[in-house]
C-alpha cells in the first residue's frame, strides 16, 4: 500500500539545539545531506536513520513515519 | 582548513570542466565536420589535471572533510549518475549507428562524438545530481 514518508528530523534537531552543520559534523555527513533529509528529498539508509534517532534520543518512528 | 563544502566544490568544478570539454569536443565535431576540431589530447589532459586537482585537494583536507564530502547522499548521487551514464552511452551507439547507416554522418566523425559524449554524460550528470539532489 503506498504511503507518504514524513520526517520530523528538523523538529527534533532544533529541540536538541543543533544546527544542520553541527548535526552533520557529528555524523561526518555534509550539511546538504541533513538538509535534503529534512526536506524529504533524500531518504537515508536504515543504519543512518537508526543512528540519527539514537543520537537525538528518540525512536526512529518518531523521526520517520509513513502516512497512509 | 579545507571544509567538506570547499572540496566538494573543487570536485564538482573539476568534473564539470572535464565533462564540458567532452561535450564541447562533440559539438565542435558536429559543427566543423572534423574529427579533430581541437587538439585530440586536450579532453584527456583536462581529465588528468582534474584528477590530480581532486586528489591533491582531498589529500590536503584530511579524512573528516573527505568522509563528509563522500557521504551517503554523494554515493546515492553517484549511483544515479552511473545509471544515467551507462544508459546514455549504450543509446549513443544505435543512435549514431543509424546516422552512419543512413549516410547522415561519417564513421570518422561518429567515433569521437560517441567517445566524448560517453564521458560527458556521466561527469555532467554527477555534477548536476550532487549539486541539485532534487534533479534526479
Amino acid at each position: 500500500m503506498p504511503g507518504e514518508l514524513q520526517n520530523n528530523l528538523k523538529k527534533y534537531r532544533t529541540a536538541a539545539d543543533l544546527t544542520q552543520a553541527a548535526l552533520a559534523d557529528q555524523f561526518r555527513l555534509s550539511r546538504k545531506t541533513i538538509n535534503t533529509i529534512e526536506t524529504g528529498m533524500f531518504v537515508p539508509a536504515t543504519v543512518l536513520a537508526l543512528r540519527l534517532a539514537q543520537h537525538l534520543k528518540v525512536s526512529v518512528h518518531d523521526l520517520f513515519e509513513l502516512r497512509l | 582548513m579545507l571544509s567538506a563544502e570547499k572540496i566538494a566544490r573543487v570536485r564538482n568544478f573539476s568534473f564539470g570542466a572535464t565533462g564540458l570539454i567532452g561535450l564541447l569536443y562533440a559539438l565542435l565535431v558536429v559543427f566543423t565536420k572534423r574529427p579533430d576540431p581541437m587538439p585530440w589530447w586536450l579532453p584527456g589532459t583536462v581529465g588528468l589535471l582534474s584528477a590530480a586537482l581532486i586528489f591533491s585537494t582531498f589529500r590536503r583536507a584530511g579524512p573528516v572533510p573527505v568522509q563528509q564530502a563522500t557521504d551517503e547522499l554523494f554515493k546515492r548521487c553517484g549511483d544515479k549518475a552511473h545509471r544515467f551514464g551507462f544508459w546514455s552511452a549504450l543509446l549513443l551507439y544505435p543512435f549514431f549507428g543509424f546516422l552512419v547507416a543512413t549516410g547522415a554522418l561519417s564513421l570518422t566523425l561518429a567515433f569521437p562524438i560517441i567517445g566524448t559524449l560517453t564521458a560527458a554524460a556521466y561527469l555532467l550528470s554527477l555534477v548536476i545530481f550532487s549539486e541539485w539532489p532534487s534533479a534526479g
